[in-house]
């Protein structure tokens, strides 16, 4: 499916004011016929409370530095995804609210940081140029796990190693995971969209995870309001109650799924629906929790939000980069992990 | 509800702000307007042919913003070097573009001579190919009473460069249109920034610092079978004779900038210093892989300028200008002075490059940039002198060389051996400062 026919709906108006197409709305539907699979839930132990609450992993780059971050316990439970048609500033796609099952998972506190990312740049970094579609066949086959193409520019943007890593497209920070599970041995990923939305909420009901009173951002995110138009060091906010920092403004965090502004339909239809993980294909993939630069609208917990024909306007050449955003300094990612069997 | 306004598309400004100007410059062109509507809608048709001399990465991504631009466009013929790049551009824009790209087999060129039959077949040419050839091909166009778009550097050393500059005189008698890759000028924001400190909000200019440090060109190996000259083609970038190399191809977008800050003045000398400290093997060329040269204006405000491309450095993709009274990051479109400023908008400036070509060329009121397109890129040539020589380079000194790197665009033969050959241990000669002499 091809990038281009986003633009065709890049504005979101379309959604509100004219509705879908139909030809997309069965394409969608399609997709969702063989979409909801669940992540390891037989391996899943039932009781939160055996698990650790969190641990420290630490990796060294190839230049032998050690960089650690921190992987909080996310308990298991239930929720209601998306927001009630009341909700100030809601868009359509994020109902019909339904009812949500989520295993316990590990969530990084942290937005990936450009000093994390740099070591990944620099041990997978490769002059060659690809072939795309081959690329493409090796995924999934951990050892052949292939690295980014050389930035054109400079990754860092001209920010500090503590800033969120940023720019790297969707593909860019799958293949981050596949390289840090490589490298410790446990199996990292990126959240799903559920598992984000439910780590947001930190077990609230309200509008942004930590009240209803907008007016309280300040102390939990940068944005709009307090950014001063640019990232900022991951981590100087307050966290929310699972201890989660920046799931807020900042930089916009990359999601499992393939966005689909029907998806909660179908979804729906479950009750409750268990580890959602989204369409099954599609034409871009979703990102949540809004940016720097973003209104407090866009930083509800149940606000939606997906890859933009814009995102990739940075890079001039077709075929356009598979692992580069250039200059997009709003997205970025935050990693997740299953719980195994050895999590005791 | 409209989604995130961080990603809100300024195209709406960048339409009015355009029709402004050309409205302006339409009263100043009356005489060409009719030249120009005979050449382009042929026989009352509102369809306009587009070529592309270049199949690179590049080209590419111009041809479909060409196409963006105006919906009646075609895109009718290309050529490159290399028929399987042709063929494969070809699928691709076809998937993006669909019925506008309408390039049968009888128009897919390849060889040197390509170009010749591309323009013979289109309205607007899109150039962007090996920088040695973009004067060349952009000059035929226009003798031809074509339109042209051709990406940067306008050139690679003073022969072709003044070449370039006759083709943009050409173009401003034709009435015909000629846009320029340098899309530092097309970027709203950097217009601005650039504006403001034109306006006096940092002061006076002190110096200027430009980065382009970076990762290596991508490389390709070497597919059995190339001969040494398709080889050479193929990676063009690390060769001299047909990329001009780095302070050219990298630095010329920051030495515009730079120019553009000063008010499209030119540095009156400049030294620079340069080598190859780790991309030495010979799948590399000939070209250097680090460079800084310092230039200097008429007034003495200096232009620092830097550009690497190497693995596991610091990177670094930035334009600073520092004033008697502030600071200003161009790229970043921020001000640090009496007051603290920064842009709010977005720009994509390479489609804004071609939607300000095809409405030009719809309202037949030509857009030329041949103001700063030839003066930048002889700016970084002068440096690119300096690095490989060790020696001062003046302003007057390159204007008066005619040096050009062998063969001439011209004289390129597809069976012709290639200027540089390498050695028994595979790699190629590299200038060596204080010994090598070229202007």
């Amino acid at each position: 499916m091809l990038l281009r026919e986003q633009s065709a709906y890049s504005s979101g108006k379309a959604w509100s004011k004219h509705g879908l197409k139909m030809n997309r709305v069965v394409k969608y539907v399609a997709m969702l016929a063989i979409s909801v699979v669940a992540f390891q839930c037989s391996d899943v132990p039932s009781e939160d409370r055996k698990l650790p609450k969190g641990y420290t992993e630490t990796v060294t780059s190839k230049s032998g530095e050690k960089i650690s971050f921190e992987m909080v316990l996310v308990p298991g439970g239930t929720f209601v995804m998306g927001s009630p048609k009341d909700e100030p500033g809601r868009r359509d796609d994020e109902g019909p609210q339904y009812k949500v099952r989520i295993d316990p998972f590990y969530l990084c506190t942290t937005e990936t940081t450009i000093e994390f990312f740099l070591a990944y740049y620099e041990e997978m970094v490769t002059a060659k140029r690809q072939d795309t579609e081959v690329e493409q066949a090796d995924r999934g086959d951990l050892d052949a796990v292939t690295g980014p193409t050389p930035v054109y520019g400079d990754l860092t943007m001209g920010h500090e190693k503590k800033h969120p890593a940023m720019g790297m497209t969707w593909y860019n920070a799958v293949t981050f995971c596949e390289w840090l599970s490589r490298k410790t041995g446990r199996k990292y990923r990126l959240p799903t969209e559920a598992e984000w939305e439910y780590a947001c909420r930190a077990g609230t009901t309200n509008i942004f995870g930590f009240g209803n009173d907008p007016n309280q951002f300040a102390d939990y995110a940068w944005y709009e309001a307090n950014s001063d138009g640019e990232p900022h060091e991951v981590g100087k906010k307050k966290p929310n109650a699972w201890g989660l920092y920046d799931m807020w403004g900042n930089v916009r965090e990359w999601v499992y799924d393939f966005y689909s502004p029907i998806v909660y339909r179908e979804a729906a239809k479950q009750n409750p629906s268990v580890n959602p993980r989204g369409p099954a294909g599609g034409e871009v993939h979703a990102a949540r929790g809004g940016d720097y630069n973003s209104a407090i609208k866009y930083l509800r917990c149940a606000a939606r939000d997906y890859e933009d024909k814009w995102w990739r306007s940075g890079d001039p050449q077709m075929p356009k980069s598979k692992w580069w955003l250039p200059q997009m300094d709003f997205i970025g990612f935050r990693i997740a992990r299953a719980i195994d069997p050895n999590d005791k | 509800m409209e989604r995130d306004s961080s990603m809100k598309e300024i195209r709406t400004t960048t339409r009015r702000d355009f029709l402004k100007t050309s409205t302006v410059a339409a009263s100043a062109a009356v005489s060409s307007m009719l030249d120009i509507n005979r050449s382009v809608f042929a026989a009352g048709s509102d369809i306009i042919r587009v070529g592309m001399v270049g199949c690179g990465g590049r080209n590419t991504g111009a041809a479909a913003q060409a196409l963006t631009a105006d919906s009646g466009a075609r895109l009718v013929a290309m050529c490159d070097i290399f028929m399987d790049r042709v063929k494969e551009k070809r699928e691709i824009l076809k998937k993006e573009k669909g019925e506008q790209v309408m390039v049968d087999d009888g128009h897919c060129f390849a060889g040197f001579d390509g170009y010749k039959r591309v323009i013979e077949s289109s309205d607007v040419v899109l150039i962007a190919n090996a920088a040695k050839f973009h004067p060349l091909h952009a000059m035929t166009a226009i003798q031809a009473g074509k339109h042209v778009f051709v990406e940067k550097p306008h050139g690679i050393d003073p022969a072709g460069i003044k070449l370039m500059q006759q083709a943009a005189d050409l173009a401003k008698q034709k009435g015909l249109c000629l846009v320029s890759g340098l899309h530092s000028r097309y970027h709203e924001g950097y217009a601005e920034t650039v504006k403001r400190i034109h306006d006096g909000a940092i002061g006076d200019v002190v110096a200027i610092e430009e980065n382009f440090l970076r990762e290596p060109y991508g490389i390709i190996e070497r597919k059995p079978g190339l001969s040494e000259l398709q080889w050479q083609c193929s990676t063009q970038y690390h060769f001299r004779w047909l990329s001009g190399d780095d302070v050219v191809q990298s630095l010329v977008h920051n030495l515009d900038r730079a120019s553009w800050v000063m008010g499209n003045k030119v540095p009156v000398k400049c030294h620079g210093l340069g080598g190859r400290s780790s991309m030495v093997e010979p799948i590399y060329g000939d070209v250097f892989d680090h460079h800084s040269v310092v230039y200097e204006f008429e007034n003495g405000v200096p232009i620092y300028a830097l550009c690497r491309t190497t693995n596991g450095c610091h990177n670094d993709y930035s334009s600073v200008v520092l004033g008697s009274k502030g600071k200003a990051d161009i790229m970043q479109c921020r001000i640090w002075g009496q007051t603290t400023w920064r842009w709010g908008g977005r720009c994509d400036p390479y489609q804004r490059e071609h939607d300000v070509l095809f409405k030009a060329i719809r309202k037949g009121s030509p857009v030329n940039n041949g103001d700063y397109m030839a003066r930048s890129t002889m700016i970084t040539v002068m440096g690119q002198i300096s690095c490989y020589t060790g020696k001062e380079v003046t302003w007057e000194q390159i204007n008066k060389s005619d040096f050009y790197y062998p063969p001439k665009p011209e004289e390129c033969r597809d069976d012709m051996e290639p200027p540089v050959k390498p050695g028994a241990d595979g790699s190629y000669p590299v200038p060596k400062p204080g010994f090598t002499s070229m202007i």
